[in-house]
């Protein structure tokens, strides 16, 4: 029997919003107050997330950033720096109850993930899935994926690029050295590819996000319910984002 | 003094790692990477902890303190962080 869950398409918002409704929606899961929730969203303006443990000034150069009007947010999850640019961003959460759940870190990384591998397929893309987090073609990454548990549930979040703009992303990223940066930039091109390089074609966002759609719902059996946010969850949203997600002390807090 | 390390050990992530050293005793430590651990909580706790613990029961300790708090760490290991975190006091002495 297919598993009822709310799908969301929220277009595209700032990083301190979209990380807001992923903690809302995550809040609403717990309390039972929404169904499981799968998400497809982008962001605008373009943004540089880190992850939970990773110190800001450390990977990012924050006054790049601002300079080129690119968002700077931290994560709930653990992971590493992600540059927002053309790629679809999807989320997931599902309480521990759920029978998708899966007590060991791994074992859910690697079922959620057979979503994005089996929309892939309907692509035409053969993807495999790379412990811990990451999903590969033929080595080389095309989605990164990271999770927490909180609140008695899973949200995963992950991103899958259309296209990859390193020059760009090494700009507004912290590296040792220009000599350095030089070698990261031919290193991260030959290690992670976009859809654009992978079919050798313009690969749009809403084709991506059907795509996925289609997967997820193969991969997990999922029977979609679409709606929106609820009106409730868009004002805790902006609550949660004014209060954490835009607030200097948690993005700087490490 | 204070010392940073940077390093990507075997089975690890990347860490870097910030620590206040008074004689043998690291009085405080910060280890930031991409790495997950669960719950992110736990660890806060762990890295509070290892204050007060001595240069040489680094490893153990960590170890230890994961366990008591329950953290599952990915792409981070007590060899790995201790490995890192002997990179941080090589390189302060070797900048004196």
């Amino acid at each position: 029997m297919a598993h009822p869950c709310r799908l969301l398409e929220t277009g595209f918002n700032t990083g301190a919003f979209n990380m807001a409704l992923d903690q809302t929606v995550l809040e609403g899961v717990a309390s039972a107050t929404v169904l499981p929730t799968i998400r497809f969203y982008g962001w605008k303006p373009w943004a540089v997330s880190i992850g939970y443990f990773q110190g800001l000034e450390e990977e990012v150069d924050t006054q790049a950033c601002s300079r080129r009007g690119i968002d700077v947010v931290r994560r709930i999850t653990g992971g590493g720096a992600v540059f927002h640019q053309a790629e679809v961003t999807y989320s997931i959460i599902i309480p521990e109850t759920h029978p998708l759940y899966r007590r060991k870190v791994l074992d859910s990384y690697e079922l959620i993930c057979q979503g994005i591998i089996d929309g892939l397929k309907g692509m035409g893309v053969s993807a495999q899935f790379a412990p811990i987090n990451d999903i590969v073609v033929d080595n080389r990454k095309v989605s990164g994926n990271a999770q927490t548990r909180k609140l008695g549930c899973i949200l995963q979040h992950g991103t899958i690029l259309l296209d990859v703009d390193v020059e760009l992303m090494f700009s507004l990223l912290r590296v040792p050295s220009e000599k350095a940066k030089g070698k990261l930039i031919e290193d991260v091109k030959s290690r992670v590819r976009g859809l654009k390089q992978l079919l050798g074609r313009e690969v749009s966002f809403d084709e991506t996000v059907e795509a996925l759609k289609r997967g997820f719902q193969s991969a997990l059996d999922l029977d979609y319910q679409t709606g929106d946010p609820l009106p409730e969850e868009l004002k805790r949203a902006s609550v949660v984002a004014q209060e954490r997600f835009a607030n200097p002390e948690w993005n700087q807090r490490r | 003094m204070v010392v940073h390390g940077v390093g990507k050990p075997a089975d690890c992530k990347l860490l870097r790692i910030t620590a206040e050293i008074e004689g043998d005793l690291i009085r405080r430590i910060a280890i930031h990477g991409d790495f997950f651990a669960f719950p992110e909580e736990g660890f806060e706790r762990v890295e509070a902890r290892l204050g007060g613990t001595p240069m040489g029961q680094f490893e153990e300790r960590f170890a230890a303190l994961m366990a008591e708090e329950a953290v599952e760490g990915y792409g981070i290991t007590a060899s790995g962080v201790a490995e890192v975190l002997s990179i941080g006091v090589k390189n302060h002495g070797s900048s004196l």
